[in-house]
């Protein structure tokens, strides 16, 4: 037998794909006893969520006589369920949820300069992974940004940081004062993505298990078939680091769910977004969503009648937020 | 509830009708993929399947007044999603973390390619669920290293690494026999 060597990678990653469609290939089953039993799975799902909601809706309207604002009512715009509801499903945080559209508007609140294309997630705490995703043009070109807070402790990260970069990539960690590894890697140019692509990163791992995450394209690589829109992603490696290490997001983090199970908890308010594809949906925004979301908010028309959507600036917490995990202190920094 | 199951589609079926019209035609490819995962437990494979299956019910044209235009733009890919999600979902609540399973349970139906598949999955089922996750994602799901990344909620920096380190250990354990078992 040869020598592992001897098989070039790519051959062997075609020779892989076709064993596993020919080893797949030959499992089959009873599909109707499947169906079946999915069936009165999702049923018991559906009805649980409905009175989800509806305990939400009750919360929501005796905080609406009270006159107090609930974090989180952002999420509640158009053809969408309110976040409040989700709050008792999505696991033991006392922390008030941070929605989807708080934490798009945080994130955005330190990007540079510019104009929001296009937003294709916007996803809250209550699925367990705040994240966005979106492109984002400061004027010197479109780039993509991809940006979430996970707590993962199950996957194991070792080595992951510089142990396996090499030329052309670059690949810098650092121990922060508080025991966090901050790792800065741009990945330059691959075969099989468009001539000069680049895409930058940076990741916060926390001493409580955290990862914040920041990764920026030079181009918008879900938008396929296209090429660089700028020579290099917009944030230098400073300004990557500044964003990952933001105070703020302590505050997102003691929102995060001790145990966020977005797959054996409901997500009341999950949807699929409409444009590139699926989405895992709880609290996500569609553009289209965006767009009359803001309009709505803009001419003061919010559906569920709450305050105006928009994040108070700065954004405060919610009364009942109880104190940043240990390790999870991040050292203040400039906003890039 | 009887509301939302009378709704009707364009094409004049009822939510009920376009679901079990989706099961059917989705669940062979989901069982394979969820056989691959598992690394030949079938009957972990048909619970991952059903529980995929129902959460794509539960949220199967949403008619809530809180949420009239919810919908699954593309239910295949999401399926397949919640199906990887709820695997490595049910590994974690085993606690069993990155522990590959001992042995190749025997499968309910024995067609096909049998030697292959004893052989490929054996390999599967010596690597972690994160590693077989990684290869089943790109390998027979043909997804790229963005999409993977957004399905395991990880990097594609973090994809990319585990991607080669994952293909390193079943190259390990197949040797380059990979090829002959390819090419017949």
């Amino acid at each position: 037998m040869p020598e592992n060597s001897e098989i070039p990678e790519t051959r062997y990653e075609q020779d892989l794909s076709t064993a596993m469609a020919r080893a797949a290939d030959s499992f089959h089953t009873e599909t109707e006893p499947l169906i079946d039993t999915a069936w009165g799975y999702g049923r018991r799902l559906r009805r649980r969520r409905r009175m989800s909601v509806l305990a939400g809706a009750a919360a929501l309207a005796l905080v609406g006589v009270g006159g107090v604002a609930v974090a989180g009512l952002a999420d509640g715009g158009p053809g969408r369920t309110v976040s409040a509801a989700g709050a008792p499903t999505a696991g033991a945080t006392t922390a008030a949820p941070v929605s989807g559209q708080q934490f798009l508007d945080l994130f955005t609140g330190l990007l540079p300069a510019g104009q929001i294309v296009q937003v294709g997630e916007a996803r809250g705490t209550e699925s367990g992974t705040p994240q966005v995703r979106l492109v984002h043009d400061d004027g010197q070109g479109r780039a993509q940004y991809l940006f979430w807070i996970t707590h993962s402790p199950s996957w194991p990260d070792n080595g992951e940081g510089c142990a396996y970069a090499t030329a052309p990539d670059e690949c810098t960690q650092t121990i922060t004062a508080d025991g966090s590894r901050l790792v800065i890697y741009k990945a330059n140019y691959r075969s099989g993505e468009p001539t000069g692509a680049k895409m930058w990163s940076a990741t916060l791992h926390t001493a409580g298990g955290y990862h914040v995450l920041l990764e920026e394209w030079n181009r918008e690589p879900m938008a396929n078939g296209t090429g660089i829109t700028r020579a290099d992603p917009p944030l230098t490696s400073d300004q990557l680091a500044a964003l990952v290490t933001d105070p703020r997001w302590q505050q997102v983090i003691a929102a995060i769910p001790d145990h966020p199970v977005p797959l054996t908890a409901e997500c009341i308010n999950d949807e699929a977004t409409a444009g590139d594809g699926y989405r895992i949906t709880c609290g996500t925004i569609s553009p289209s969503d965006l767009a009359s979301f803001r309009a709505s908010a803009e001419a003061g028309q919010n559906q569920q009648g709450s305050p105006s959507p928009s994040l108070p600036s700065p954004w405060t917490p919610g009364p009942s937020k109880p104190p940043a995990r240990p390790g999870d202190q991040v050292s203040p920094s400039a906003t890039p | 509830m009887a509301r939302e199951s009378q709704l009707r589609t364009a094409k004049g079926r009822s939510a009920e009708e376009d679901f079990r019209a989706f099961a059917v035609a989705r669940t062979p490819h989901l069982y394979r993929t969820a056989c691959l995962l598992t690394g030949g437990d079938t009957h972990l494979a048909e619970d991952l399947v059903q529980e995929a299956l129902g959460r794509i019910y539960a949220q199967w044209h949403r008619t809530s007044w809180f949420a009239p235009r919810a919908r699954i733009e593309n239910p295949a890919a999401y399926a397949h999603t919640v199906l990887v999600r709820a695997f490595l979902s049910h590994r974690n609540r085993r606690s069993s973390g990155e522990q590959p399973v001992d042995a190749v349970p025997d499968g309910a139906d024995r067609e096909g390619d049998p030697a292959l598949r004893l052989t490929l999955v054996d390999a599967l089922a010596r690597l972690s669920p994160g590693d077989r996750a990684v290869l089943v994602l790109r390998y027979w799901e043909d997804r790229s290293v963005e999409e993977t990344a957004e399905v395991l909620h990880r990097s594609s920096g973090a994809v990319r690494t585990r991607t080669v380190r994952a293909l390193g250990r079943i190259r390990a354990v197949l040797g380059d026999s990979i090829g002959e078992l390819a090419d017949r």
